[in-house]
């Protein structure tokens, strides 16, 4: 769940008394960069300097993602206190930006972003991803990636004492994502530092950390995170040509190098756009209906897809306490992501559990709705009040996401 | 005493069979005319398209080979779905009540089923990443599995290990899914590495060993075949 800090009514602090009018740059330059909205993803060591820097100049909405807690050598690279440690690092990290610029919008999430939903990033200008997952940093890849918006990715290499930014536009189909500067040692990696915790008791079940904490200096991290937060300057400013980018520093060397980053081939990670679309009242619609609302009505069935976000789509299911059958109805899908394995369980009208017998699909062929296809959502599954994303595929056609509006500035929650 | 040797012959080749023909032998005109149809439809980014062709027809092929696997359906449009039927022995806990059978299994009657039904489902974030081992395989048939691997949810997802590596093949989780199924790749601790989904079920058997059903056959043995 993304929460919000609440925002306090001050004046905002003279700008142009300290932020020099910069060489050659339009005039506009700094108001684009503070009117940003950046989601950082990854509140430590880099991530939690990065937001902070950015409050400090003023960038004006503010998204922390970060599921893992503040532990005792946290205090050694991090800009943190003994006191912090057992918080949550996105929750202390949205405070400490909140402090250093009260007036701006600062959301946090206590979650990884795999977690979030699928249009967590929906208003978001730019992210800064700041981990050292790589699960993580693929699902920031693809998250990014659909949504068409930048990604500036801050990491370093301790022993050499190399900071380092990757930036990748996410602004054309030919264009690179971020996995595609993964090496076959990276994937190797994912695969072999990927693990999920079964708890047997049927508790949370989700993706184990790294066993490896990153080993560096608070130094290093601060040089990242400035690097990082100086390219989304440098992009405001117009200073960066080729749109994707990676920069090295070299602590060893003094010396900073920028390389130019392609499109790679056999690259695992998913490179389709996505159109997002806000809607609300999805549950009061039927499929086909939110066909038409994405402009994707004149398709045939047999070409496309209906993806309601957390559920699966099953022709057949059977209450285990009656025996009576439904049919058509969306359940809620058990890991609908990678390490979600909580389970929602629909009912039958007599209370018992709904089971699906035969084919189910996440990702729903539209001739294999049935009756679902026509009738509302909120008839054919279980849903909330406020009503989950849906994702509509048609071949050849860029994938549209329907999501809720994102909640505007200072609405009430 | 000179010991004279034989002369060296090359060894004779001998004809591809079971498992070996998953690779490149060809499938029957019956199965060509099943994977033409499984693959009606099939929807998606070309690669993922190619890549849904390879399984099924691997599938197809497999269930040539092995007498124990049975394909009840396959779909391609989206993700790649199939329904498996398994000859495999597995217990299952009589009774109404699911909370009764969780909490109190002793109290139940245990009766062994001979054929198990699978969906597995292959999505293509499978090609991307790992995901966790309880991810792909769930039992439609028989219900009430009393299975350390098999979770007692309403769902009955059996859980092949602590992630499904990225892009493993289809048959290799069927094979896993008949392995843990039969108990051949499953311990009896609750830190098995292939993911406890029923603690209790664990504590049964520890106590039960002696009813285990379990088997030397693989899913290559005929059926029928029980072993000691």
């Amino acid at each position: 769940m993304i929460l919000e800090l609440p925002t306090r009514a001050t004046t905002a602090p003279p700008y142009a008394a300290r932020v020099p009018d910069f060489h050659d740059a339009a005039p506009d330059a700094d108001q684009r960069f503070r009117a940003q909205r950046v989601a950082v993803i990854g509140a430590g060591g880099i991530g939690g300097r990065v937001a902070t820097l950015l409050a400090r100049a003023g960038v004006g909405e503010l998204l922390v993602v970060d599921d893992a807690r503040l532990k005792a050598e946290s205090v050694l690279t991090h800009e943190v206190e003994a006191v912090d440690v057992g918080r949550f690092k996105a929750e202390h990290t949205a405070w400490q930006a909140r402090r250093a610029a009260p007036g701006a919008r600062v959301r946090f999430a206590c979650a990884s972003l795999q977690d979030l939903p699928l249009a967590a990033l929906a208003d978001v200008d730019v992210a800064v991803l700041a981990s050292d997952n790589l699960a993580a940093e693929l699902a920031a890849a693809e998250a990014t990636r659909r949504r068409g918006v930048r990604l500036v990715q801050a990491s370093l290499h301790g022993p050499t004492l190399t900071a380092e930014v990757r930036s990748v536009a996410n602004d054309c189909d030919a264009g690179p994502c971020l996995a595609c500067a993964w090496a076959a040692r990276d994937l190797a990696a994912l695969d072999a530092g990927t693990r999920f915790e079964c708890v047997p008791d049927g508790s949370r079940r989700g993706p184990a950390k790294s066993a490896v904490p990153t080993r560096t200096t608070a130094e290093l991290c601060a040089a990242a995170a400035a690097l990082a937060a100086q390219e989304l300057r440098r992009r405001a400013l117009g200073l960066s040509l080729a749109p994707d980018v990676v920069i090295t520093w070299s602590g060893y060397t003094l010396g900073a190098l920028e390389t130019p980053l392609g499109r790679r081939d056999g690259c695992p990670a998913d490179h389709a756009r996505w159109r997002f679309v806000p809607l609300d009242g999805l549950a009061t619609r039927s499929p086909r209906a939110a066909l038409e609302v994405a402009g994707l009505g004149g398709a045939g069935l047999a070409a496309g897809s209906f993806e309601l976000e957390g559920h699966c789509f099953a022709p057949r299911a059977v209450c285990e306490a009656c025996s009576r059958a439904r049919h058509d109805v969306f359940l809620p899908a058990e890991a609908a992501r990678a390490g979600d394995c909580s389970t929602g369980t629909a009912r039958c009208a007599c209370g018992g559990a709904l089971s699906a017998r035969g084919p189910r699909w996440r990702e729903a062929p539209l001739d294999a709705l049935g009756t679902a296809l026509d009738r509302p959502l909120r008839a054919t599954a279980a849903l909330p009040l406020e009503a989950p994303a849906a994702v509509l595929r048609v071949d050849g056609r860029v994938p549209v996401l329907l999501h809720p509006t994102p909640r505007p500035r200072g609405a009430p929650r | 005493m000179n010991v004279r040797l034989a002369a060296a012959t090359p060894r004779p080749i001998a004809p591809a069979s079971g498992l070996e023909l998953l690779d490149d032998g060809p499938l029957s005109p019956a199965l060509e005319a099943r994977l033409q149809r499984a693959l009606e439809g099939s929807r998606g980014e070309p690669p993922w398209r190619t890549r849904k062709a390879v399984e099924v027809r691997d599938l197809l092929a497999l269930e040539a080979a092995c007498p124990r696997l049975e394909i009840l359906e396959l779909d391609a449009r989206t993700e790649l779905v199939a329904r498996l039927r398994l000859h495999v022995t597995v217990a299952v806990l009589e009774g109404k009540s699911y909370v009764h059978r969780a909490t109190d299994p002793l109290a139940a009657e245990l009766r062994l089923v001979h054929d198990v039904d699978l969906a597995v489902t292959y999505p293509p974030a499978l090609l991307r990443g790992p995901i966790p081992g309880y991810g792909a395989v769930t039992i439609e048939a028989p219900r009430g599995v009393w299975h350390p691997n098999v979770s007692i949810e309403v769902d009955q997802r059996l859980c092949l290990g602590r992630n499904l590596p990225r892009a493993i093949p289809m048959r290799e989780l069927v094979l896993l899914s008949f392995a843990a199924l039969a108990m051949q790749s499953a311990t009896l601790t609750h830190g098995d590495p292939a993911g406890v989904m029923n603690a209790a079920a664990v504590t049964y058997w520890s106590a039960h060993q002696g009813r285990l059903p379990l088997t030397r056959a693989t899913l290559v043995s005929p059926r029928g075949e029980v072993g000691a």
